[in-house]
């Protein structure tokens, strides 16, 4: 019998009290757990869903709301270019390649995107089912639309799901379906720019957007573009704000300021969760001291028996640390739970990031864990020190309380 | 000379000083420290386990090694191994099982754990069915026996006893007495045993009487 099984029949000889720490202890890794995995995910994913992109081009507006709408499709476009401007820019000697998005129409809230088969390329997308788009009115489905290869539907007007104002001059057919991303990917339906520019070359009769859906026809809504060299990434967007009626934006530094307003509420929540660990050494160091002055005289026991201090000692910390660690392995598996939960039932995640990384373990985990040890550790060093020092000659003549 | 101290004094906070009279213990001796509630015998009992220094010249020796002139882990290891002790109230550890409670002797003393010498005990002293019992699962009387099995695991070469008669009957204390007795001369070891309990003075051919410290307190 060790300092550990000791600890080890205390706490068990405790159930309630022991449940009530592990829970409190608990409590503050869960939370700093899902904040880390959710936003640590946000983070790579608004980088995954940019990367290959250097500078998206479009109309003149908000550079956040250019980026959100056409790399996240995560808001409304400004609105849309020229397809000739757009030309000239894919030709452009400094562009390596350049990827047309053609956005207005959605099925069931998922919008249907205009765009080349490069755009699949962007995210290493591959296929569930079928093939990519050949000729207009083909569609690839993303992997949370609902879709599969062979569905045949007609796109409605605008970005809301709700939308009655129905395409009926051509319905899209799906063939294929793409394998989850964890991008935004999967919830878009991807066909060429020339089925929505013929969509809405041929409005219904009657249609009060006739006029603005002929416009379209001509238009894109934005260009993704991969730059030849890093100078260029400065220099393109410069000159075309500057000359053109045209807005670029670099997405990086766009979404890098967009995360550093969004920072502080990542901030407050952690200083809550740090908060929250904090209490839970508080009152596991409360716990502890009380469980010592009930056990003191079994301490003075031991003692007798031959145990050092450092024996006491390490018998009051393993068990802190047994608690502390009890908890952690809860908070750590609260944490991805609720993460996962959280992915699952919040839509504006859905695509942004994918629900089952949650329910993997890693690194974090590992810092997480360290943490409950520490926290073990140093709720239990006061009254280890105390017990080190038990007066065993005084406990003895005084007997058990 | 098995354990003898000279020159005890102690002084507690709020306690008047306490002055013990020398005393020798030979191997194999019964010895009796008796003496009305609150005059020190347990204080004592401390000082000669090595759990209590004591002032000035005050010193102890073990097989002619003087104890608190030994590092705290030497003293420790040296209580763990050669003495066996049994407390007023038992004191068991409630959180473990009536086994485990005998083997911590063992485990505490850094001495290998001899488990056919814990079935012998269990079996010896009638608490084999009851091993895996929680103390509050047990009797008084089996938790006295299992005290006492925890005192003698090791083969101590003494086994000191604190008040283990006083909260017992006649028949119960003599039966204590004759097991405490026996385990003594069936381990070879002395036998000092402080109380206040009277009944008891027929088993112990050295009788050390101690003085109240408080007789004109008491008085009034």
């Amino acid at each position: 019998m060790n300092a550990l099984t000791l600890a080890s029949a205390s706490v068990k000889s405790r159930p309630l009290h022991a449940t009530l720490c592990v829970l409190a202890a608990g409590a503050g890794i869960a939370l700093l757990c899902a904040i880390f995995l959710l936003s640590g995910a946000v983070e790579r994913s608004f980088i995954r869903n940019a990367q290959g992109i250097d500078v998206v081009v479009g109309a003149k507006g908000s550079p956040l709301q250019l980026v959100l709408s056409t790399v996240y499709a995560a808001d409304v476009p400004n609105g849309n270019i020229e397809a000739d401007q757009a030309k000239r820019i894919e030709h452009d000697p400094r562009v390596a390649k350049a990827i047309p998005l053609a956005l207005g129409d959605n099925h069931n809230g998922y919008r249907i995107v205009g765009t080349t088969p490069d755009y699949l390329s962007l995210y290493d997308a591959s296929f569930a089912q079928g093939k990519v788009f050949e000729k207009p009115f083909d569609a690839v489905a993303g992997a949370l639309t609902h879709l599969k290869t062979g569905d045949s539907f007609l796109g409605a007007h605008g970005l809301a799901a709700d939308s009655d104002d129905i395409h009926h001059y051509h319905a899209y057919t799906i063939t294929g379906v793409l394998k989850p991303t964890g991008t935004v990917l999967d919830r878009l339906i991807l066909t060429q720019v020339e089925s929505v520019q013929q969509l809405h070359a041929h409005p219904d009769l009657g249609d009060p957007d006739a006029a603005e859906d002929l416009k379209i026809s001509h238009e894109v809504t934005a260009l993704l573009l991969k730059m030849k060299s890093p100078l260029s990434i400065m220099s393109m967007p410069r000159q075309l704000n500057k000359t053109s009626n045209m807005l670029a934006a670099n997405p990086g530094y766009e979404m890098a300021r967009f995360s550093r307003s969004m920072g502080f509420g990542k901030e407050v929540l952690t200083a809550l969760g740090a908060g929250f660990v904090a209490l839970s050494a508080l009152m596991l160091l409360s716990a502890l001291a009380s469980s010592l002055a009930a056990r003191r005289y079994d301490l003075g026991v031991l003692r007798v028996l031959g145990a050092s201090p450092f024996t006491l000692s390490c018998t009051v910390i393993a068990e802190g640390m047994m608690l502390s660690l009890a908890g952690a392995v809860f908070g750590i598996l609260a944490g991805h739970g609720m993460a996962y939960l959280v992915a699952v039932n919040i839509d504006s995640l859905q695509g942004l990031v994918l629900p089952q990384s949650f329910l993997h373990f890693g690194a974090l985990d590992g810092a997480l864990l360290g943490m409950g040890a520490v926290t073990g550790l140093v709720a239990g060093l006061v009254p280890a020190v105390s017990a080190a020092r038990t007066d065993i000659a005084g406990i003895l003549a005084r007997g058990r309380a | 000379m098995l354990l003898s101290s000279t020159h005890i004094s102690i002084a507690r906070r709020g306690s008047p000083e306490l002055h013990f009279p020398d005393l020798d213990i030979q191997p194999g001796q019964r010895t009796l420290l008796l003496g009305p509630s609150g005059c020190g015998k347990t204080t004592w009992l401390s000082v000669l386990a090595g759990l209590l220094a004591p002032q000035g010249r005050g010193k102890v020796s073990f097989e002619g090694r003087d104890i608190y002139a030994l590092s705290p882990r030497a003293r420790d290891h040296l209580r763990g191994r050669h003495f066996g002790f049994v407390f007023q109230t038992l004191h068991l550890l409630p959180t473990l099982d009536l086994r485990s409670n005998i083997a911590l002797a063992a485990d505490m003393a850094g001495a290998a754990r001899d488990e056919a010498r814990i079935d012998r005990l269990l079996q010896t002293l009638d608490l084999s069915q009851k091993a895996r019992r929680k103390p509050d699962a047990l009797s008084q009387g089996e938790q006295q026996r299992a005290a006492i099995a925890r005192a003698v695991l090791n083969g101590p070469k003494i086994i000191m006893a604190d008040e283990p008669t006083s909260a017992l009957d006649d028949a119960n204390a003599e039966a204590v007495m004759n097991l405490l007795g026996k385990q003594a001369q069936e381990t070879g070891a002395a036998l000092l045993i402080a109380t206040h309990d009277n009944r008891i003075t027929h088993h112990f051919e050295n009788i050390v009487r101690l003085e109240d410290p408080h007789p004109a307190k008491e008085a009034a």
